[in-house]
Parts: C-alpha cells; sequence; structure tokens
C-alpha cells in the first residue's frame, strides 16, 4: 500500500535548504548580490527603450498588420459588421463544406456568398458572447445545427474551426492574445482553423502594456481572476523539428484569421 | 566503464562521425544566420542581457520569499503546489496523483526536468502508456534514445531517418520525405492520444512570483493541449525557474525566442493561473504544480556558482560552442548537455561528473551567447580547478609542471630550455609521428606537429627592435 506523501515535510525541506543556501551564501564576500538588487529597483520596466515599439494608433495598426504579415497571421480589415458577417461565411465556406444558398443573407452581396452546411461537414465553435452572436445571427438560417456555443460544450476533436474573441491584440509581436474565458482553452488551439473577430482598438503598442492590461491596474482586475488561462498567439502552430524547415499546423491550428474591425 | 571513460569512447566516435558532423554543421548555421536576425530586432542586446540577469540575480538572491509567493497565489486559485527535495519525491508525487485517478494514458509536453528526474521511465514502469507529444521529442522517443539538444531534440537526424522511422512505426509511405507529410502523420496519430488522454504533464519556462502564474512557451501547441484535454494536469520544474513580476516577461519572453530559435517570439506564451474555473468549457478540473529542488540548492549555497541557477535553458550556448560542435549532445550522457551542462551536471550529481570540466576549450563563446550573461567558461575553469585539487596527478604531469615552473622561474633559464626544445623537436624522426612511439601523441593522433620555429620569439623580438642594418630587411616573424 502506499504510504500518503509526507507534503509539508519535503516542503519544509526544500524551503529550509533554499534559505540555509541564500544566508550560506551571503556571508560569503564573493557575494555579488546588493549592488545587483539595487539595479534591479530601476527595472519597473524591463523591456522599455529595447524595442522599437509604434506609437499608438494608426503606426500601431500597421504595424500589427506587417508582423501578422511576417509570422503568417491573416489579417482581414473590416468596415461593418455586416461586412464581418460576408467575409465570415466566405471563410466558412471554404472550410466546412458549405453550399451555396439561394436564400439570401441581407447585405452577404451576390447569392455565391450564401450557403448552407453540407450534411456530414464538421461544426463550428463558437466563444458564446454577444458580439459573435450578432456577427452570426445573418448566418444562423445556414449554419443551423452546426454551430456549438462554448456555453453549450467543450470544443472537441472534429470541429472545422474555432471562432473567439481576443483580449488585446500586440503591434510589436503581431500577436491575439485569447483566455480561457474565449470560449475556453481547447477553442483556440485545438481546430484547424482559428478566427478571432477582434477591433483595431484592441491593439496594444507593444508586451509591456499588453501584460499590464492583463495583470490589471490592482490585484482584483486581474484577468485571471475571471480566466483560468490566457496564451499569448503569435502565428499559426509551427515546428521546425525536422531539418530546421518550417511546416504550420504542427499540433494548433494551420491557419490564424483575424477579422479585424476597423472602426471601433 | 566510469562516465569519464565513457565520455572519452563517446565523444572520439561522434567527433569521427563525418554525417553527423555535416547535419550540425548545417543546423547550427541555419540557427546562427536567424539569431543574427533575431538579435538585430533588439534596439540593444547587451542592454537587454544585462537587464535580465539582474532580474534574474534577484529572483535568485530572494527565491524563497518569491517560491512562496508564487506558492500562496495560485493556491488561492485552486492549484496544488508540491515540493520535490530530489528525483526520487518528485517521481514519487506525481505517481500518487496519477494513482488516485485511476490514470493509464499520460500525455506530455517537452519538460527538461522530467528527463532530469527519469519520469517517462517511471510512469511506463507504473503501467501508465506516455506520451512525448512534442515533435522532436516524439521521434526521439519513437527511437528510444535521449533528446540531442535541451531546444532541438530530434537536431541529429536528416529527414531521411525521420521518413524511415515513421514509415516503420506509424506506417507512412517509405518515400514520404516530405516535412509537412511527415509532420501531418505524426500529427494524426497524436491527436488520438491527446483526446483519450487522462493526464497531461508539462514543464514550465517561468514561474511569476507577483500573479501566482505558470508561463510556458512553446512553437507546437502541444502544451496547450496537455493544458486543454486531460482532467488533470502536472507541471513539473525546478525551483529556479521565479520571475518576480510578470511585467518581466516583457524581456524574457523576446530573449528566450531570440537565443532560442531567433524568432521574435514563441507562438505560444500561454500562462496558467490554476485550473479549470466554474463556468468555463474545458481545462483540467486539477492543477498540481511539482517544485524540483534536486541539488539546485546546493548550487545556490555558493555565491560564485549560483548564477549557474539564471539559465532559462534557451540552448544558445550548445550551439555557439566548438565542442558540442564537434561531439553533438549525446556523447556527454547527462540530461543537460554543452557547456552549460558540463558547468551544471559536476554540481548537481557530484564528482563522477567532474571530467565535464575538460569538455570545454574555455573559449568563452558560451558566455558571449548567454542571454542572461553567465560568465560560463568562468565556472568551467572553477569546476576544472576543484576536479584537479580533488585528485592526485600521474607523477609525469607533476614533474613536467614542476620541471616547466623551474625553467620559467629565471629568464636566461627559460631561453636555455626553449633552445632545448627546439633541437629536441627537430630531431624526432618524422616516420613517429602520430604512433605510440611518439612522446606528442596526444596531440599529433589527430593534428599534424608543428615544425619547430627557427628562433624564439624574445629572440626575433630582439632583433625586430634592434636597428637595422643597411640594405636589410625587416625581419619576418617566425611561423
Amino acid at each position: 500500500m502506499t504510504s500518503p506523501i509526507p507534503e509539508s515535510r519535503n516542503r519544509e525541506a526544500v524551503l529550509g535548504a533554499v534559505r540555509q543556501a541564500l544566508r550560506h551564501a551571503a556571508s560569503n564576500p564573493a557575494e555579488r548580490d546588493a549592488p545587483a538588487q539595487a539595479s534591479r529597483s530601476a527595472l519597473e520596466f524591463p523591456a522599455r527603450g529595447l524595442f522599437s515599439i509604434p506609437a499608438p494608433g494608426e503606426a500601431g495598426v500597421q504595424r500589427f498588420l506587417e508582423e501578422c504579415a511576417a509570422n503568417r497571421t491573416e489579417v482581414i480589415q473590416i468596415g461593418s459588421e455586416e461586412q464581418a458577417s460576408a467575409v465570415l461565411i466566405k471563410i466558412l465556406e471554404s472550410v466546412m463544406g458549405l453550399e451555396p444558398n439561394p436564400a439570401a443573407i441581407p447585405g452577404a452581396g451576390p447569392a455565391g456568398n450564401t450557403a448552407v452546411v453540407a450534411a456530414g461537414s464538421e461544426g463550428l465553435y463558437v466563444q458564446d458572447a454577444p458580439a459573435l452572436r450578432r456577427l452570426l445571427s445573418p448566418l444562423l438560417e445556414n449554419l443551423s445545427g452546426r454551430i456549438l456555443w462554448s456555453s453549450a460544450t467543450a470544443c472537441e476533436e472534429n470541429r472545422a474551426a474555432g471562432l473567439t474573441l481576443a483580449e488585446a491584440l500586440v503591434a510589436q509581436t503581431g500577436s491575439v492574445i485569447v483566455g480561457s474565458d474565449c470560449g475556453g482553452r481547447a477553442a483556440s488551439v485545438l481546430p484547424e482553423l482559428h478566427i478571432v473577430y477582434a477591433r483595431a482598438s484592441q491593439i496594444a503598442p507593444d508586451l509591456e502594456t499588453a501584460l499590464a492590461s492583463l495583470g490589471g491596474a490592482s490585484a482584483n482586475e486581474s484577468l485571471f481572476d475571471r480566466a483560468s488561462m490566457a496564451s499569448v498567439v503569435t502565428g499559426p502552430s509551427r515546428t521546425a523539428d525536422i531539418e530546421k524547415l518550417l511546416v504550420l499546423g504542427a499540433h494548433g491550428p494551420r491557419r490564424l484569421i483575424v477579422l479585424l474591425c476597423m472602426n471601433a | 566503464m566510469n562516465a569519464a571513460r565513457q565520455f572519452r569512447h563517446a565523444a572520439r566516435a561522434a567527433a569521427q562521425d563525418a554525417e553527423i558532423a555535416g547535419i550540425l554543421r548545417f543546423n547550427i548555421a541555419t540557427y546562427d544566420a536567424a539569431v543574427a536576425l533575431g538579435r538585430g530586432r533588439f534596439l540593444d542586446w547587451r542592454e537587454a542581457r544585462r537587464r535580465a540577469e539582474a532580474i534574474k540575480r534577484d529572483a535568485i538572491a530572494q527565491l524563497d520569499r518569491y517560491l512562496e509567493e508564487f506558492e500562496r497565489r495560485i493556491i488561492a486559485r485552486g492549484a496544488a503546489v508540491h515540493w520535490a527535495p530530489d528525483a526520487a519525491a518528485a517521481r514519487e508525487i506525481i505517481l500518487e496523483i496519477a494513482r488516485r485517478h485511476n490514470v493509464r494514458r499520460v500525455v506530455k509536453s517537452k519538460s527538461m526536468v522530467s528527463e532530469e528526474i527519469h519520469l517517462r521511465e517511471a510512469l511506463e514502469q507504473a503501467g501508465m502508456a506516455t506520451l512525448e507529444t512534442d515533435l522532436g521529442e516524439y521521434i526521439v522517443q519513437l527511437r528510444n534514445e535521449p533528446p540531442y539538444h535541451i531546444v532541438t531534440p530530434a537536431m541529429h537526424l536528416r529527414r531521411e531517418h525521420i521518413a524511415g522511422l515513421f514509415h516503420q512505426k506509424l506506417g507512412t509511405p517509405a518515400d514520404e520525405t516530405s516535412p509537412e507529410a511527415l509532420v501531418r502523420a505524426a500529427r494524426r496519430e497524436m491527436r488520438q492520444r491527446f483526446v483519450a488522454a487522462d493526464l497531461g504533464i508539462t514543464g514550465a519556462n517561468f514561474l511569476i512570483a507577483d500573479h501566482g502564474l505558470v508561463a510556458i512557451t512553446e512553437n507546437e501547441g502541444n502544451a496547450r493541449l496537455c493544458a486543454s484535454l486531460p482532467p488533470v494536469q502536472v507541471v513539473l520544474t525546478g525551483i529556479e525557474k521565479l520571475l518576480p513580476r510578470l511585467a518581466d516577461l516583457a524581456l524574457f519572453w523576446p530573449l528566450l525566442a531570440t537565443a532560442g530559435t531567433g524568432q521574435p517570439i514563441t507562438c505560444y506564451n500561454s500562462l496558467l493561473g490554476g485550473p479549470r474555473r466554474g463556468g468555463e468549457p474545458d481545462g483540467p478540473r486539477e492543477l498540481h504544480i511539482v517544485l524540483l529542488d534536486n541539488g539546485r540548492s546546493r548550487v545556490l549555497a555558493d555565491a560564485a556558482q549560483r548564477e549557474l541557477l539564471h539559465c532559462i535553458r534557451c540552448g544558445a550556448c550548445l550551439n555557439a560552442c566548438p565542442v558540442f560542435q564537434t561531439i553533438g549532445g549525446h556523447a556527454y550522457a547527462t540530461t543537460y548537455p554543452g557547456p552549460i551542462g558540463a558547468a551544471l551536471t559536476p554540481l548537481l550529481r557530484g564528482p563522477a561528473y567532474d571530467h565535464l570540466a575538460y569538455a570545454t576549450s574555455l573559449c568563452g563563446a558560451c558566455a558571449e551567447a548567454c542571454p542572461v550573461g553567465i560568465e560560463i567558461h568562468h565556472q568551467l575553469l572553477r569546476d576544472r580547478a576543484q576536479a584537479a585539487a580533488a585528485r592526485r596527478r600521474p607523477w609525469s604531469e607533476r614533474l613536467e609542471i614542476r620541471a616547466l615552473a623551474w625553467a620559467a622561474a629565471k629568464p636566461r633559464r627559460f631561453e636555455r630550455a626553449g633552445r632545448l626544445a627546439r633541437r629536441l623537436l627537430r630531431l624526432r624522426p618524422q616516420a613517429i609521428d602520430g604512433t605510440r612511439l611518439d612522446p606528442l601523441r596526444p596531440w599529433t593522433r589527430y593534428r599534424q606537429a608543428p615544425e619547430p620555429p627557427p628562433q624564439s620569439f624574445r629572440a626575433w623580438w630582439r632583433q625586430r627592435n634592434s636597428p637595422p642594418a643597411p640594405n636589410s630587411m625587416a625581419a619576418e616573424p617566425p611561423s
């Protein structure tokens, strides 16, 4: 039979060893920590001045687009919610095997842009959020039964695409930050395609600003008080483990598409 | 065979393997080019290193405080924190968690600490099928060998090797060697195992004290899947991975990516705050963090050595090291190969690994490459001094050193000894070059013996600085 682990004893053993080591080292003349601590206090903003960072606004959007092009994120700039719906159905047509539907969607343009789901195709997993419900409302008829809302079920293996919002976007690196409150943990990593619906006003100029907003202004405004996990996502999943050659879609999405709403 | 002799044999064999040499050269050249570009994205790379060093120094100097802060904050969100004084304790803690949940199938993402404690072997012995899901780790697991490099586990293989392996193990077509198809096959195979897994195990790149977060860096998405699909998750990591503040990642994420692969930032940087929250559709019901000491507090106790705990496991020093470039990763027979492994292993695992202090040219390329400014070559020199002091050298070596000390003590003596040595070298018959009769065999076995110069440097220098005789050319330096 297994005996219970002496957890508290282990804790005291490790922490005790660490404390003793620190005391021991501190009595050593080779100790160099005092000046280092002084310089540490000066590092309120560890990354400041180390990277070229765009100014907020237009420059930030431009930099975000450039970085995304470099890291293979596909960004589609959107002017209005109707346009977003139309673009979305186009994408879903190709990945979900949708077929043209003569029952046109208002504002979606020519009939070719509209579609119904073909039998046997996989579903679309969607973060249950008002903005995404509005975005999908013109498509509900066509996608009926093929939308799985995060409020009802977990994202499973055979989903064609995951559609989520983002916590923030980062211009410096062309990154999208998704939390587990964006439809759970799997929605943005399990499907072959991850679609993010975001606003240009969500673009933070750099990692420093984005991390600060995740941490919150005070301890109880932290993202981690409402989400158990967050990921800074920079392009589609990739590997270079075979001869250093870049292959997209290693374990996560092969494509990452950002529908970027320009008018906040 | 003891570890030192084993190392000499393996190193010699690897150094003579032309195929491996070609593969390493290609890989490291590709890496070097990417890193040069990556460093160019920093306005001031040296300042970035200085700041990273200062932050790690602070983290390590107050490690107890930061560990407790991390523990308190992540426990508040429902995670369990376990402390493991050594490898056996860590294995037992994880096995106990697995047994409690009747775990049969485990998926793992990349973790050097799990290699350090031989976790996969322990899980499999307990009857739990355990899958490495990082593509490189998966490949070396299928080959039943340890990772070759801490960032690029399958660095020693060409695509044909991998194609052959996948043909045999996964049934891909024998002539299918395109990386896309091979990645596809591995993904398909592993997806089923992810979905069926009862336990996910990951490492951690950083632990964030001020918010109580585990930070995991990866490109493939397998660590995110390990943290998303199985009902229970274990994070296994060393106690030295602490960073004081979330804000520090704005520096450390780009720094690690640049030094590790040359990327501006790695594809996925995840932050774990705890197990699944109420209302979330997925994620593990339990999150266990296992904090491993296993010799680290011993390193911490020595103020001269403790900067080795600043290491963020980027692998840059391996790629920069002429010894690693020559003998590769497996010859070391340690969890951590290359300069950082050579410096750290004797401290973590004891004097049986002292020979690694000699697996260096002391050129300092490792320290130059290190993104947190660890002076690895100084550490190796110190290790070497300790190893030398710990045992009696052979009489021949002691005699040589004594003779050298005697000869070098007076300028006249030194000059005469040099003249004698040059004469003796010239007397050495060419025929014995590199044979067992050659007293210079350790050198001439692999290299050509240099021609002894016609005169000493001092003689050349005197001649050069004396007023030139009319119509004479300036003296050439001795070659």
